[in-house]
């Protein structure tokens, strides 16, 4: 025997305008109690790493609330956090279920206003002939801004009692009948679609809609122009100093764009190339020192776990020296990018690639891309053989710094030309890349950090326990060079193999022979 | 989950008022509560403007347990629900008369409530019949409101010889007194002497209020609009001393 008492779920109902709880007034009594305006601040990452997460976070007076959110409704509270001062980054919150909550959601990515609302909270209670509640309404307008702008949402919780269920069920009805609908855009996307702002999914790869025959100059501008997007895109968080990853892409843009026109060749006019590769280079420079300080502070946890207690306060000297660096860098950088000469070069790059007079000729302007790109992939790979098969134990580490610059050029090829590459063997290749520049990565990051700490003893010529810390760290991060550097020589091999050759060849020396899904096989012949 | 009984086999003696009131201060303290109205009057669903409930055929404890679940009726008052009454219920007697352990019934149906309340309480007939039989033998407190008047003292005698008779355990049995004038002096020497016969009496005195009366007018309890009246801190100390009694049980 069970006996179940259970409450009957609210029902949500989105209200045309004009209707107000008095509509019912002739069968039942109602009460209002008016609460509070109420001003919501809603937070997100550049990635809307919440929203495409299924969460919303908000920050109501002094409370952080994280919320599902579904259709931009807001659902079940799943942690909440009091805190008088701003969070910005997940590691700023201090209770352990919103860090952990947050963690996976966020990464390093900081959390910025998207966007605010004012909810004004009215609870009515609708009372029978005898005074009885038998139902409640939760009624919500929702307005733009902090301060109650206009109107843009309204909508009410039909709250049943137990007990009086067929009460609860006609006052949805009254309101049905009066245009009231259960299905409609929630609070929070509507304050989304009134700002202009639609939360989209960020990536650094996007789809260019190459073809095997798309002639090689269209197919490079279809490459630049939305990376050059993306570029622009990051740089608000970068004048902001929202966090490191806005650098981050924008310089990967930057690297992307110069490495695409130096990768297809001729197919602007040499000047005009040159000039444009001038300018990314020139851009990205300026912020080397500032992505330097980023990589330190970030990898600063790592840095001390690598050494034992005793010598950990003395790097802690080390980090604050970065930490205040970083703050006079990240000024200079964004006055540097404020500046109109900064402002220029960037103009003068979108000028170049949207241009609408059509650049002067080049050998290779209008030859299909994808022979000429697969040769230059094919090349790529046989040099990487090349230089791979002199590599033993003796050869010095420039070798290997040499096949770290060769590869992620081919990275890049295969990733800007991936439409017009066999998806299968596309990944595979992708795929054995991946693990070959994650060691080749490793071992630089090793060798790069090893001169940077020196050069930094160098410069400060610290005292003998920070030269300690120091010297402990060069000596770990030696080791670990050294033991990437044998794991380089497997990779190699897995690169070297028969079937990794055979896959190159049949792709890319012989191409007509592995066609793609959205270009024919004859497409290019 | 415990469950506690408002009776006396006296009317009139502010039972009605104690379990509307205790009820509104059990769920002021964070208690779910289920206030059971036994009392075919219907009074104390009355005092919080609920209807009677609906008939339902009981045949065994499944479908009585069913019945009253059936009736549970929200109340004003977030936290606490109400089984109203029905004049079916004088019935209760034929049909716990024709059930195997008869005496037992209402706890084992109660017991089903256990996941949703954390205090079920019951107001009472003022009565002796089988279903008193079956609140005493389900209930783990006895609140017994006691009007220091001889009538008064005589029934509450009357009730713990039952007790003694039927070998039920009068640790239960939680007399308080109620509706006390403070000038009245044969109050004062009635609740003297049965002190001292009875110290199992509680505390906490009820004092007679005009402020109680008009709960029927207002059709709400005292504590929902006299909040800082003698009588409602007094239902307040009340609540705290049982809550005190239950902790130690």
């Amino acid at each position: 025997m069970k006996v179940l008492v259970q409450k009957k779920e609210c029902v949500r109902l989105v209200l045309p305008r004009d209707l107000g709880p008095q509509c019912l007034q002739d069968e039942l009594h109602v009460v209002s109690h008016q609460h509070e305006p109420l001003s919501y601040v809603f937070l997100d990452t550049f990635e809307w790493g919440l929203w495409l997460g299924g969460h919303a976070l908000y920050r109501c007076g002094d409370v952080y609330r994280l919320c599902i959110h579904e259709n931009g409704w807001l659902g079940e509270v799943v942690c909440e956090e009091e805190a008088a001062d701003r969070r910005h980054f997940w590691g700023d919150f201090t209770t352990a279920p919103m860090r952990a909550k947050l963690e996976g959601m966020l990464g390093l990515r900081g959390l910025s206003t998207v966007v605010e609302g004012t909810f004004r909270l009215r609870l009515e209670e609708l009372r029978n002939k005898i005074g009885k509640i038998v139902c409640r309404l939760e009624w919500t307008t929702v307005s733009a801004g902090k301060h109650g702008g206009e109107e843009l949402l309204h909508f009410c919780h039909v709250m049943p009692l137990l007990g009086y269920e067929a009460e609860a069920a006609h006052v949805e009805e009254c309101l049905t009948l009066r245009g009231a609908s259960t299905v409609g855009a929630g609070p929070l996307e509507v304050l989304l679609r009134h700002a202009q702002i639609e939360p989209l999914k960020y990536t650094l790869k996007p789809v260019f809609g190459l073809k095997r025959d798309t002639p090689a100059r269209e197919a490079i501008g279809r490459i630049v122009r939305p990376i050059l997007g993306i570029a622009n895109r990051n740089i608000p968080g970068i004048l902001n100093d929202i966090d490191t990853e806005f650098l981050h892409d924008y310089r990967i843009c930057l690297r992307k764009i110069r490495s695409v026109l130096s990768l297809v060749k001729e197919v602007y006019p040499y000047d005009g190339t040159e000039r444009m590769r001038k300018i990314l280079g020139d851009l990205a420079r300026e912020t080397n020192r500032l992505r330097d300080l980023d990589v330190y502070l970030l990898a600063r946890d790592e840095y001390l776990g690598l050494l034992p207690p005793q010598l950990r306060p003395a790097l802690e000297e080390m980090f604050e020296d970065f930490s205040a660096e970083r703050e006079v860098e990240v000024r200079r950088v964004a006055l540097k990018m404020r500046a109109s000469s900064s402002r220029k070069l960037l103009q003068e790059l979108e000028d170049f690639f949207f241009a609408e007079t059509p650049h002067g000729p080049s050998p290779h302007a209008d030859l299909p891309v994808g022979p000429l790109v697969f040769r230059s992939i094919y090349k790529r790979y046989r040099k990487i053989r090349a230089i791979a098969a002199g590599i033993g134990a003796e050869t010095p580490d420039e070798a290997v710094h040499q096949i770290r610059i060769e590869c992620k050029k081919l990275r890049y090829l295969l990733e800007f030309f991936t439409e017009l590459i066999p998806v299968e063997e596309g990944a595979a290749m992708q795929k054995t890349m991946r693990r070959l520049q994650g060691r080749l990565g490793e071992f630089n990051d090793a060798s790069v950090q090893q001169k940077s700490l020196m050069d930094y003893w160098e410069q400060k010529k610290t005292g003998h326990e920070v030269a300690l810390g120091l010297g402990g760290l060069v000596s770990i991060l030696y080791q670990q060079q050294k033991r990437t550097r044998g794991l380089i020589e497997q990779a190699l091999v897995g690169f070297s193999d028969a079937s990794t050759v055979a896959a190159f060849k049949a792709i890319f020396k012989h191409p007509a022979s592995t066609p793609t899904t959205d270009a024919p096989r004859d497409a290019h012949q | 989950m415990k469950i506690i009984s408002s009776y006396s086999i006296k009317g009139g003696v502010g039972k009605t008022a104690l379990a509307a009131n205790l009820a509104f201060a059990l769920r002021d303290a964070g208690h779910r509560t289920l206030l059971i109205d036994l009392d075919p009057q219907g009074a104390v669903a009355f005092y919080f403007r609920v209807g009677s409930a609906e008939k339902f055929r009981m045949r065994d404890a499944q479908s009585m347990a069913e019945g009253l679940r059936s009736n549970i009726r929200e109340s004003d008052f977030p936290g606490l629900d109400i089984i109203p009454s029905n004049l079916g219920y004088r019935h209760f007697d034929i049909l716990l008369d024709g059930m195997a352990k008869r005496r037992k019934q209402l706890r084992k149906v109660l017991e089903e409530f256990k996941p949703h309340y954390d205090v079920i309480l019951m107001d009472c007939p003022p009565n002796i019949t089988l279903l008193s039989e079956n609140v005493f033998r389900a209930s783990d407190v006895i609140l017994v409101p006691v009007v220091p008047t001889v009538l008064s003292q005589r029934t509450f005698e009357q009730l713990t010889g039952f007790f003694r008779d039927e070998d039920l355990p009068g640790g239960i049995l939680h007399p308080f007194f109620s509706m006390v004038q403070k000038r009245n002096k044969m109050h004062k020497e009635i609740m003297a002497e049965l002190t001292e016969l009875h110290p199992g009496f509680l505390k906490t005195t009820i004092p007679f209020s005009v402020e109680v009366e008009k709960m029927g007018a207002r059709r709400m309890p005292l504590l929902a609009y006299s909040h800082a009246s003698d009588a409602a801190q007094a239902y307040r100390a009340l609540c705290s001393e049982i809550l005190i009694q239950l902790s130690q049980l």
